[in-house]
């Protein structure tokens, strides 16, 4: 709307408007109303109505219903595959690639514990029965045994020295193959340590069973050369 | 919605129309489609091209019927995208029309503003009005625009600096010129 500040001039206005009475054909006119008409019909219908107004509360209410239902199902669908009888067949089809990754044996499977139930294996985790799996044959042996090995290991390793330093045949052969011939060898060792021996060993030259005595000391000193005799053992 | 007196004001009778009221746009395109179909013909100088270009604006308030809200007066967002039409048809027709509207330093002189001389005396009014016409056409399309949305829109400075996207300042000053020379070429003796 025209201020009074703004820069005018009646005159020219007046004289404007009396030169100035071109109008659209009627034919325009025609096509921007059909136009207008055509626009303001339909809207006005869908603006009155109620579904126009309910549409987006029902269209969110019905996304969110099926995303519900989807993830349910796929939830359902999870369990009941773990649950399944075959789902223990599954996993021990799935283990033996990873225990060929580690270079163990499959795992026999354990006479002692009772069968789990079928529902038990949905309760472990994917992660731990793979691990499980996995684990080299040393681990599944009885607990006594696991605590053996070190034991003849740590005996076995020294004698295998021994004999490498004797300039033995077994020196050429691998380390592994050292060890495995070692651990074979404490497996003819009595059952006790060094000091027991030498005790048992002081206690027949005692009784006066010098061979025995004499004998029993040289297979000691062959299996523990490096074991410090006490001075009335040491040969003179 | 029902209207409070006998001449509902632009704005009102577009929200009736946004809201279904088909007569109501009648009585809006009634009022406005003269107005705007002669800054349209003043602007680009061809009736074909005026009414092609009139089509397209109304067809866009038809358009923005959903959105329109009443924030500004209703001739004024009008002649705003009377201007960006327009615009857009000397980008793609007319670059000496596009170069003419943007360069208008060179053309602005200081002009007497004493208007007051009446030409009735030297021609008769028709002629006079004819006489207005062509140095109309003669003026920087910048200085004609700010002229006829005075005119034609009732447009105010502000309203003039908002349709064509300057600020108040220039449009002021596009008007004072365009008023200037007019009444400089009118009262000159032919």
């Amino acid at each position: 709307m025209i201020e009074r500040d703004d820069p005018q001039d009646k005159t020219l206005a007046a004289l404007y408007r009396e030169a100035s009475r071109e109008a659209p054909s009627a034919g325009l006119d025609a096509r921007i109303l059909a136009a207008a008409r055509a626009t303001a019909s339909a809207p006005r219908r869908a603006t009155n109505s109620w579904v126009n107004r309910w549409k987006i509360p029902v269209a969110l209410a019905a996304t969110a219903l099926l995303t519900t239902t989807v993830t349910l199902l796929v939830l359902d669908e999870e369990a009941g595959r773990l649950d399944s009888p075959d789902s223990g067949a599954r996993i021990k089809r799935a283990a033996p690639p990873a225990a060929a990754e580690t270079g163990a044996q499959p795992v026999p499977a354990p006479a002692s514990p009772a069968p789990a139930p079928a529902s038990k294996p949905a309760e472990v985790p994917r992660k731990e029965i793979r691990k499980e799996s996995a684990a080299p044959v040393q681990d599944a042996s009885p607990r006594a045994d696991r605590e053996e090995a070190p034991r003849l290991l740590r005996e076995a390793v020294p004698a295998a020295k021994a004999e490498a330093a004797a300039g033995a045949p077994a020196a050429a052969a691998a380390p592994a193959a050292r060890l495995a011939d070692s651990a074979n060898s404490a497996e003819r060792v009595p059952a006790r340590t060094p000091d027991q021996w030498i005790a048992d060993i002081r206690r027949l030259k005692q009784e006066g069973k010098t061979a025995e005595a004499e004998a029993s000391l040289a297979e000691f000193r062959k299996l523990y050369p490096w074991y410090a005799l006490p001075d009335d053992l040491k040969p003179r | 919605m029902e209207r409070s007196d006998r001449t509902p004001s632009d704005e009102r009778l577009m929200l009736e129309w946004r809201d279904g009221d088909a007569v109501a746009f009648e009585q809006l395109y009634g009022r406005h489609k003269g107005g705007v179909l002669r800054y349209l013909l003043r602007q680009t100088g061809k009736r074909e091209w005026a009414e092609e270009l009139f089509q397209d604006v109304w067809l866009k308030v038809v358009n923005a019927r959903a959105g329109y809200e009443a924030r500004a007066r209703f001739a004024s967002w009008l002649y705003s995208i009377a201007h960006n039409r327009l615009m857009d048809h000397f980008r793609e027709h007319s670059r000496a029309s596009l170069v003419s509207y943007q360069d208008e330093a060179g053309v602005i002189e200081d002009q007497p503003t004493s208007a007051h001389e009446q030409p009735e005396r030297t021609l008769e009014r028709k002629q006079h009005a004819q006489v207005l016409l062509e140095v109309l056409g003669a003026l920087p399309a910048a200085q004609r625009e700010a002229f006829l949305l005075q005119q034609e829109g009732e447009l105010s400075v502000e309203e003039i600096a908002a349709a064509t996207g300057v600020n108040r300042e220039t449009a002021k000053s596009r008007l004072r010129y365009a008023l200037a020379k007019l009444r400089a070429e009118l009262v000159r003796p032919s």
